[in-house]
């Protein structure tokens, strides 16, 4: 399969010479044989930057199997499975109580229910035709799907932009761009998947209605800004952005009544379909991430009405009625100031601030800045998500500049949010590549279409003015040779992208993350399936009502794979529910076993990655659990406890004694300590998953009474002579006896 | 309703002000707002806000077998952690990319004469291959 | 000056210089204004209740008023060369489509 794949890509960039070469052809050959060539060449490379990108997500498909990846996606594949098979409307009404023990959770209206709905109608649509195809594979293919659709609407965003050639590159750009092939491999089941498509898209059908001022496009912007609303939270970026195009248009003078036509359209539009979504519900009118648009709104109403009374004023009375409107309008935003103050506009939001203050979510909210994929980026992601198209990012950015009108503005301050935003977070990477693809693709396409053109025109020139018409003469110009080596160097650059996209694909970004693969030395590969093997036994050999504690990155995947009860899971809604379980993972055994039984814990579950050497596990997330613990109860737990004095975190014979004791460290290195409240029910073969189950009341050995002293009591009370035997005192009437589980709990000492 | 209005204007005097800009407000042109973008472009791929938020030092430092302290300019096996010097060299190689391939596009200004227009393309495409190749053996650098 | 003057100023050009289809469009204008301004006294007066009520029978009314407004943008001979490729009729089969959007939506969330 690799040596096919990599000949399709290869095939793929061979085109562009093609397309190259022909677009020179076009212009001697007769008009009507351009146009069917020009679509024939477009429609060629997109089905062909479709192809290869959807099979260059399948690494993961090949390799292990046709499963979903991670953590977030459980939970997606979960809830479109319960939608396949109880119908919308109760999904919509789904409430969890599976999960987050015991508060349970109402699914129908915490969850972006875009993804859910677009697996759903496609398996619904396969199935009306017959084809029976199971919901978990089209789960799988979904992303993969859809990175064929946003490299469809990046060359049509492209072309509105510069020009179809550009658009050709950008659309195979993104195709195989590691930064979005990293959310968008076969399995990875998440919003991200579609909503790249419906971002492109959606800014797409924007350009184009500013560019005609047409209400039908500001509609179908509308219309797909619903379909990214209720697709993933990141819709935030598109009502914010697009408002500040209309604003820098303002301000750069460029106001049209096309722009007017089109803003005030799709906003009207635009809020009032985002509020359908149960769970974005009246945050549009309520949240400072949603007021710029709407002031957006107000003040492009009011220059309107400005422009139009000047049409039909005279100056002076102008100034009489400016007036008027200014001390109305000063009003008007000492009343939006006064509302904020006041509460009633809430203001931004958490995940939201951390991106411009950016040390805010390390001290305030730990659990946002535990996720590892919300760390601040290195300069190692931008090069190792995006490659040769970091550098030609700039040069993008300087054409459009250099070249301005109203889209190319649009663009420029995509490209500049998203730098921002990508250096910030992590996975923000996402939002950036599209747009590094496209400028990407106006540079190659320009530097390209300039060099040939040049010759062209050198080749024009020596036709008509020198006699030396011949081939040869003319490559040996020392310019000419060193052009096509400028060409060549490009299209070697453009193959070593290549290469590199695949090689990250296949080696960095293709791991389901639930089974992991070790390589030998001799090139042979293990399979490491413990975490289902794990989830498996948990379905086969506990009630269906246990209750599982675990750190909140497993929730979801208990909840698929094992369908049992959680306690927290990645839906981080409850902040202080994590911080029980973090307490409780952290403090020491006869503490926790308090909380875990006010919790109802049944089962606890750990990730032990020292027998093979996994470095993602529970004792190296252990810090944040610590920390996210001490957030909510600074009195029980303090971080710089489980530090050793030189300031150390060792988990060795020398760490410090409060993280030796804890119920983390103990349960991982279970066999190498010892355990008195729970007990070991199962470990999977490398160790990988320790499950344990915790002991009712009444079984733990009653650690707190000696033996000793159980023996002089019964001494005091029996009557036993020491002739009779031993085995009648149970007969003797009137005895109390000890009926297990009646006894009040000792708390051991 | 109008004479509301006209109330505060029966103990003001309405000043003749004429709104102009204030003769410092230019608008930028467009190589100006380019260098500036190009600079914030500089700072955060070479992850800037990283650096501010984590603090890393400029240099890191480790210990050979003698004891002795050596300055080590890359975080090695490390994908999610850098040293400030590291970003920098890495971002400053990035916009050296950048400005190669500008430096090609300038060239076919028709003012320039050959042999300039032969350099400017030598200097760029060097510029590009040197921050591409020299990018990759960073990356490689960092890689496990 | 004053502002009744200016006032009889504009009504004299306006009747004087107006289209009769852009008439009719500002006298629609004005009835979907009104009745914003009545729902939003309303609201003041009595409460915002049932709040996806009020919400979508005020932003039904702005959106008409907006949509309304592009309307009149578009069919406003004044505004030709802005306006490429955009026939009055093409304008008027627009504004039907987004009210179709428009009012199924607000069906769907006036409850």
């Amino acid at each position: 399969m690799l040596p096919n794949k990599t000949s399709v890509i290869n095939t793929r960039k061979d085109m562009f010479p093609d397309k190259k070469s022909t677009s020179k052809q076009m212009k001697t050959s007769t008009l009507t044989n351009a146009a069917g060539l020009n679509s024939l060449i477009t429609f060629t490379v997109l089905l062909l930057a479709w192809i290869s990108g959807f099979a260059s997500r399948l690494f993961a498909v090949i390799r292990f199997e046709s499963i979903i990846h991670e953590f977030d996606p459980w939970f997606n594949y979960r809830a479109t499975a319960y939608m396949v098979q109880h119908g919308f409307y109760n999904f919509l009404n789904w409430f969890d109580e599976r999960a987050w023990y015991p508060l349970g959770r109402i699914v129908g209206g915490t969850v972006y229910p875009g993804l859910m709905i677009t697996s759903g109608s496609i398996h619904y649509i396969l199935h009306s035709l017959n084809i029976p195809v199971h919901i978990r594979d089209i789960c799988v293919f979904l992303a993969p799907i859809f990175s064929g659709l946003t490299a469809i609407s990046t060359y049509l965003l492209t072309k509105e932009i510069w020009s179809a050639g550009a658009g050709l590159f950008a659309a195979c750009f993104i195709a195989i761009v590691p930064g979005y092939i990293s959310r968008s491999v076969a399995g990875s089941y998440d919003n991200e998947g579609i909503a790249i498509f419906a971002l492109q898209i959606t800014y797409y059908l924007w350009v184009k209605s500013v560019k005609t001022g047409s209400i039908f496009w500001a509609s179908m912007t509308a219309l797909s800004y619903f379909y990214m609303v209720s697709a993933w939270g990141g819709y935030v970026f598109i009502i914010n952005l697009i408002p500040l195009h209309v604003f820098a248009l303002l301000i750069m003078n460029r106001f049209s009544n096309r722009l007017f036509t089109s803003y005030t359209t799709f906003y009207i539009l635009g809020l009032l379909l985002s509020m359908q979504i149960p769970f974005v519900g009246f945050q549009p009118i309520r949240t400072s991430e949603h007021m710029a648009a709407g002031g957006v709104f107000g003040l492009l109403i009011f220059v309107a009405t400005l422009r139009h009374l000047r049409t039909v004023l005279t100056k002076s009375e102008m100034k009489y009625f400016g007036g008027v409107v200014a001390v109305i309008a000063a009003i008007l935003l000492l009343i939006l100031i006064c509302l904020t103050y006041a509460g009633i506009v809430a203001p931004w939001s958490g995940r939201f601030y951390s991106l411009w203050d950016t040390g805010y979510a390390k001290i305030h909210i730990p659990i946002i800045a535990s996720v590892s994929e919300h760390q601040p980026t290195t300069w190692f992601s931008f090069f190792f998500d995006l490659h040769i198209l970091v550098t030609t990012f700039p040069v993008g950015l300087w054409y459009c500049i250099k070249r301005i009108n109203d889209e190319r503005v649009f663009v420029i301050l995509y490209a500049i949010s998203a730098v921002y935003f990508a250096g910030v977070m992590v996975r923000l990477m996402l939002t950036l590549t599209p747009v590094v693809c496209m400028l990407a693709g106006i540079a190659f396409s320009d530097l390209l279409e300039l060099f040939f053109k040049e010759e062209d025109s050198e080749r024009d020139r020596s036709n008509n003015g020198s006699e030396e018409e011949s081939e040869e003469e003319r490559e040996r110009s020392p310019g000419v040779n060193l052009r096509n080596g400028v060409v060549i160097g490009a299209f070697v650059l453009m193959m070593m992208f290549t290469l590199h996209c695949t090689w990250i694909t296949s080696n960095a970004y293709s791991s389901p993350s639930i089974v992991l693969a070790s390589y030998s030395n001799d090139g042979g590969r293990a399979i490491l399936d413990d975490f289902r093997e794990a989830y498996y036994w948990l379905a086969q050999n506990t009630p269906i009502d246990a209750r599982i504690m675990s750190w909140w990155d497993y929730g979801y995947q208990i909840a698929g794979m094992a369908n049992r009860t959680t306690l927290v899971d990645n839906n981080t809604w409850n902040n202080s529910h994590i911080a029980l379980v973090g307490k409780a993972m952290s403090s020491n055994e006869s503490a926790a076993y308090e909380i875990m039984t006010s919790l109802d814990v049944d089962y606890v579950l750990v990730i032990f990655g020292g027998m093979i050497g996994y470095s993602g596990d529970d004792v190296n997330k252990f810090l944040w659990m610590v920390r996210i613990a001490e957030g909510e109860h600074p009195q029980d737990i303090r971080e710089s406890d489980y530090f050793t004095e030189r300031g150390e975190f060792r988990v060795d014979s020398e760490g410090s004694p409060t993280l030796l004791n804890s119920l983390m460290y103990k349960l991982s290195y279970y066999r190498f300590g010892e355990l008195t409240y729970l007990e070991e029910a199962y470990t999977t073969e490398h160790w990988l998953v320790r499950i344990y189950r915790v002991k009712k009341p009444n079984e733990f050995n009653r650690p707190s009474i000696p033996i000793s002293k159980r023996i002089v009591a019964r001494n005091a009370n029996s009557y036993v002579s020491k002739k009779t035997p031993r085995r009648k005192k149970g007969y003797i009437k009137g005895r109390p006896t000890i009926i297990k589980g009646q006894k009040p709990q000792r708390k051991p000492t | 309703m109008e004479y509301i209005y006209r109330l505060p204007f029966l103990a003001l005097e309405v000043p003749n002000l004429k709104l102009k800009r204030p003769s410092w407000f230019v608008k930028p042109s467009a190589m100006v707002v380019f260098s500036f973008i190009l600079l914030s472009y500089f700072l955060v791929t070479g992850g800037i806000i990283y650096d501010v938020i984590v603090e890393p030092p400029s240099v890191g430092s480790t210990t050979d077998e003698h004891g002795h302290t050596r300055p080590v300019a890359f975080m090695p096996y490390r994908v999610n952690g850098q040293y400030i010097m590291e970003g920098l060299a890495s971002s400053f190689l990035f916009t050296l990319g950048g400005i190669g391939f500008i430096v090609l596009d300038q060239t076919h200004s028709p003012s320039t004469p050959k042999l300039n227009r032969i350099l400017l393309i030598c200097v760029g495409f060097i510029s590009v291959i040197v921050s591409f190749i020299t990018c990759w053996i960073f990356m490689r650098m960092k890689l496990p | 000056m004053t502002a009744l003057t200016i006032v009889a100023k504009f009504w004299q050009e306006y009747t004087k210089n107006t289209p009769k289809k852009l008439k009719i469009i500002d006298a629609y204008l004005l009835y979907v204004f009104l009745t914003g301004v009545i729902e939003f006294v309303y609201c003041c007066l009595v409460g915002t209740f049932p709040f996806n009520s009020f919400l979508s029978g005020f932003i039904s009314s702005v959106s008409c008023f907006v949509l309304g407004v592009c309307l009149r943008l578009q069919v406003n001979p004044q505004n030709k060369n802005q306006f490429h490729g955009i026939s009055p009729e093409r304008g008027f089969a627009d504004f039907i489509f987004a009210h179709i959007i428009l009012h199924i939506v607000v069906m769907n969330f006036i409850g």
